[in-house]
């Protein structure tokens, strides 16, 4: 039980560092796709000479937010699910079991899909992004490590989880501390 | 169909909805031994986020996001409460028009149920209604948000249903005003019965000129947005975009936010993108599996065999819609019974467009019917009152909604005849269509 928490306590740390890198990398580049495309119509209607490459490197970004957030998302518990059914559960021991089985569900994606990306990461260096002329691995590369973080944030939740079905009511208070502490939200 | 016994089972359990649209078509595949399927569920997934209609979505939630700082919040109520204020039932018309007002600028019913609700709901109190019809009215009304384009809502169905977004956003203009009007008018009905208070005086017109001004700035973002795409000046991620930028220079030049907000604001907004967008990409691949296993044919003969008849059709979807809107968020919800019903809805003779806003409409009123209702919950949240009585209380404006439902459903020219004047409507199907009602 001692190992296992001091294990969660570890996963729990690197998942924060995770999701502080990823919260300032994401909104950068959230500002930075944002005021790209406005330039892009100031230069499409005033200067009336498109960047042909604005498109791509939006993409690109979108991308990159898109799965530098997912294992941010899972960590905070983000993602949209229905709670009907696990409700109902009221944080019993079987509700734990459940949502290890869940997180174990996930880890088997993330494994998965990593081996995908990294298949699409390695053919991406043959490919060319053609206004920005530079390799499509770019926009892959940010999906192998994603899944990865995918697969710590899932194992930090299923020890926590599993620290639930031995001792549901430890869980339950412990859970109740997080909740006050994520109220302050998601800080870049 | 395991696929979407694996994906229901476990999505109802509990699993995040974007995993459970993965999960289901993979594991069906690899029971059926098609494991080099895998790889297309993948490519399908990046390619559903790698796809430039959708570069639109970050930048609505942008302007969304900078559009519901406090401030200008506080000018649209001032506004409505400028020109409604001193009737019988004032502010619970104020709370209604600054919804529809606030639909331009958020689409999103829980920052609407949010924004206004932490506002009007103790307002409203104070004025002497009861805290339960304050938060009822707040929920009711907050459903008009993705319901009036801009509509992030829209640019999903649009997205993941290949259907023009301009179109679907003028098809939403009907619905969303009548919507507002039908609660408006039940309230002025119930403000009489129940002896309602007026909020003010009449403002004089200066204030009420001062009022205008005031909320005209921030209402051009969606005029900029709407006016720019049915113009056929930008495209929607320019408008998009532009939007966002001309948001940012009003919340700016009007002190509603400083520079130093710039990172809070779009660090809410990048996670917002990264989830809708992660779930976008999931149900893209989904998609691509119904129809791999021609799920929508097999949906239409199924109701077929119930009903030829497309009024009775229209009527039996209307009604699953509702109850999966009771347990379902409007996104997944039209991001995974888009793609089956969608095609489903064509075959009987329901026109693309028509069936679009009919089912962004339907789901988005399930966001305020419990068991599963966000904005209930965030109305019972902010009000302290139990989401029971905030539902009870909350019947007869669900009743006007549902009348608009079916209004839509049965009387298509409601909703097309705008995308059929500004052109987005092939004009010989869509006459057809107007002439011979839900069938065609």
């Amino acid at each position: 039980m001692e190992t296992l928490e001091k294990l969660g306590i570890i996963l729990n740390r690197m998942n924060n560092m995770v999701e502080k890198l990823a919260v300032n990398l994401s909104w950068v580049m959230l500002l930075a796709i944002t005021l790209l495309n406005i330039v892009q119509v100031f230069y499409r209607y005033v200067l009336n000479n498109a960047l042909s490459w604005s498109e791509e490197a939006s993409l690109w970004m979108m991308v990159w937010i898109t799965f530098v957030i997912m294992p941010v998302a899972y960590h905070k518990g983000l993602n949209i699910s229905m709670m009907l059914f696990r409700d109902m559960l009221n944080k019993n021991r079987v509700e734990y079991i459940v949502r290890c089985f869940f997180h174990l569900i996930v880890i088997v994606i993330a494994v998965v899909c990593f081996s995908q990306a990294w298949q699409m990461y390695q053919g991406g260096s043959r490919i060319e992004l053609p206004a920005l002329e530079v390799s499509k691995a770019w926009v892959y590369v940010v999906m192998p490590p994603a899944w990865i973080f995918l697969i710590l944030a899932a194992l930090g939740a299923m020890i926590r989880d599993f620290i639930g079905i031995l001792d549901p009511e430890a869980a339950r208070a412990s859970e109740e501390i997080d909740a006050t502490v994520a109220e302050g939200g998601v800080q870049p | 169909m395991m696929y979407f016994m694996i994906f229901l089972i476990t999505m109802f359990g509990g699993l995040s909805v974007v995993f459970a649209l993965l999960f289901g078509p993979g594991l069906a595949f690899v029971i059926d031994g098609k494991m080099m399927f895998l790889k297309l569920l993948y490519s399908r997934l990046f390619n559903g986020i790698y796809s430039p209609p959708l570069l639109a979505l970050p930048f609505f939630i942008v302007a969304g996001e900078i559009m519901n700082q406090g401030g200008i919040t506080k000018n649209l109520v001032k506004l409505a409460q400028a020109f409604l204020g001193h009737r019988r039932g004032g502010l619970a018309q104020v709370n209604i028009a600054s919804s529809m007002l606030f639909a331009g600028l958020s689409g999103s019913a829980v920052a609407d149920t949010s924004a206004l609700g932490s506002m009007l709901i103790p307002a409203m109190e104070r004025n002497g209604y009861t805290r339960r019809f304050a938060a009822a009215v707040t929920a009711a009304s907050s459903v008009i948000g993705p319901i009036i384009p801009p509509s992030g809502l829209m640019i999903l169905y649009a997205f993941v249903m290949n259907v023009s977004v301009a179109g679907l956003f003028a098809a939403g203009l009907f619905p969303g005003i009548a919507i507002g009007l039908g609660l408006m008018l039940l309230t002025a009905y119930l403000a009489k019965v129940r002896n309602f208070p007026v909020a003010n005086e009449p403002m004089p017109w200066s204030e009420r000129g001062k009022a205008l001004w005031d909320g005209i700035i921030p209402m051009m973002t969606p005029v900029i947005m709407l006016g720019g795409i049915l113009a056929g000046i930008f495209t929607p991620t320019e408008a998009a975009a532009v939007g966002a930028g001309y948001a940012l220079i009003v919340a700016l030049g009007t002190r509603q936010m400083k520079i130093t907000d710039i990172p809070r604001v779009f660090t809410s907004a990048a996670i917002s993108s990264g989830v809708i967008l992660m779930l976008v990409g999931a149900a893209v691949s989904f998609a691509s599996i119904v129809s791999f296993y021609h799920t929508p044919e097999k949906m239409a003969k199924l109701v077929l065999s119930v009903s030829e008849n497309p009024y009775a059709v229209f009527f039996m979807v209307n009604i699953l819609l509702f109850i999966v809107g009771m347990f379902l968020d409007a996104g997944p919800a039209i991001l995974i019974l888009g793609p089956i019903l969608g095609p489903a809805m064509v075959q009987v003779g329901i026109h693309p467009l028509h069936f679009a806003v009919c089912m962004c409409v339907n789901v988005t009123v399930g966001l305020a019917t419990p068991p599963m209702g966000l904005v209930l919950f965030v109305a019972a949240g902010l009000s302290g009152e139990s989401l029971e009585k905030i539902a009870i209380e909350m019947i007869p404006f669900l009743l006007v909604e549902v009348l608009v439902i079916f209004l839509i459903s049965y009387f298509p020219i409601l909703t097309l005849a705008i995308p059929n004047w500004l052109g987005y409507l092939d004009i010989p199907a869509a006459a057809s269509w107007i002439l011979g009602g839900v069938g065609g």
